[in-house]
């Protein structure tokens, strides 16, 4: 694990051109933008991703804080660029499924604890997209961006307070789901290891 | 689940049936989500030869104040020029009632000063360029439209989910550029 303050010393080396730094910074930071662009956009995600780098490559010389901050800042970049694809394409983003799909979702497996130690990161994703919307940006920009509750409720226009209700019901809504798997319906489809299937399964 | 444990979760804390989901959900990248990195370079060396970024947010602010202000003059200068001709017409028109001094009838009443005063200069800078975009620069002064549309936004979003929650699949089933990250991942 890398100590914050060296990160903050990347976040300034790439702020003066260090394509290295840039680079660690994209590393970093990619994976939890795009996993969480899945939860707004679903299979749009890649392309928000890169449009919001895109933005961040640019826009870099103009940001002034910490690493911390930087996450922050590429989270809102990141949302603002899906939001305007979701206004631009005027439908409707992934998350808000149903119980139905989340009982599919551990279907093959024959406990819950089994179907949580096989879960592909994708399937998570996938299981926690099918939050209702707030619920699940907040899950997601609090464990997977890794903001605090103040960062987040900023970047959603929400209270710190609200964020963090939001994320506790998100939670508390993935374990009672997660805690039931005797509900799932005893198919033998593989359902969602893949998240692009639990999208088409989803609708 | 109690407000703590929930907590203890969003801080990584294991041994609760989320916290495998979590684990998961915060893996370490796969190749497949890193695939773009190629173009984020590019667009950070493009970036990198480019002039350095102008301050945006100061400079905005300046324009806005500006904007503003010159809404103000260009609304002032209207009006009263506005208000002259309105005189001068509405001087003008019982004139035939009293055709002997419209002009100095009208004028000496009230807005003599005025019509001498901003005629000849600040018209003419203003009027023509500033209007349009003080329209668009005044309302983005509250930051509150912002707020508004994106909630609208969320609102619309949700009602259109409502409304479509049944038929997505035919849209993005098809697509096949929409789930290479974790088609990657298991193939």
């Amino acid at each position: 694990m890398v100590a914050p303050e060296d990160l903050d010393a990347v976040v300034r080396a790439a702020q003066q051109g260090d394509e290295d730094a840039f680079r660690r910074l994209y590393r970093l930071q990619q994976p939890a933008l795009l996993r969480y662009l899945c939860v707004l956009v679903g299979d749009d995600a890649e392309d928000v991703a890169s449009e919001a780098w895109l933005q961040i490559a640019r826009d870099l010389r103009t940001f002034s804080g910490s690493w911390d901050g930087f996450r922050g800042w590429t989270a809102t970049i990141a949302r603002h660029r899906a939001m305007d694809l979701l206004r631009a394409q005027r439908r409707r983003p992934v998350s808000g499924g149903t119980a139905e799909q989340l009982t599919e979702l551990h279907a093959d497996d024959d406990t819950a604890d089994r179907a949580i130690e096989s879960l592909s990161t994708g399937a998570a994703i996938a299981l926690i997209a099918t939050l209702p919307a707030d619920l699940a940006e907040a899950v997601m920009l609090r464990v997977v961006v890794g903001l605090d509750a103040r960062t987040t409720g900023s970047i959603v226009g929400k209270r710190a307070g609200a964020v963090r209700t939001a994320a506790y019901r998100g939670l508390k809504l993935l374990a009672q789901r997660l805690g039931t798997p005797e509900t799932a319906p005893a198919t033998t489809k593989p359902v969602t290891r893949i998240h692009g299937a639990a999208l088409r399964e989803m609708n | 689940m109690d407000r703590r444990t929930a907590e203890n979760l969003l801080r990584g804390a294991p041994g609760h049936p989320v916290s495998g989901l979590l684990a998961a959900a915060t893996a370490p990248a796969t190749a497949g989500e890193l695939a773009g990195e190629a173009a984020a370079m590019a667009a950070f060396r493009a970036a990198a030869q480019s002039p350095g970024p102008v301050p945006r947010r100061r400079r905005s602010f300046l324009a806005k104040l500006l904007t503003v202000k010159m809404a103000a003059v260009v609304f002032a200068t209207s009006a009263t020029v506005g208000g002259v001709a309105l005189a001068a017409n509405t001087g003008a028109l019982p004139g035939p009632v009293r055709p002997g001094k419209p002009s100095h009838a009208v004028s000496s009443g009230h807005s003599a000063t005025p019509s001498h005063t901003t005629h000849p200069q600040p018209t003419q800078p203003t009027p023509s360029s500033q209007p349009a975009r003080t329209q668009l620069a005044q309302p983005r002064k509250t930051g509150y439209p912002c707020q508004e549309l994106r909630d609208g936004d969320r609102d619309r979003r949700t009602q259109h989910r409502k409304a479509r929650s049944g038929n997505r699949c035919g849209t993005s089933a098809p697509r096949p550029s929409g789930t290479p990250r974790t088609a990657r991942q298991h193939g």
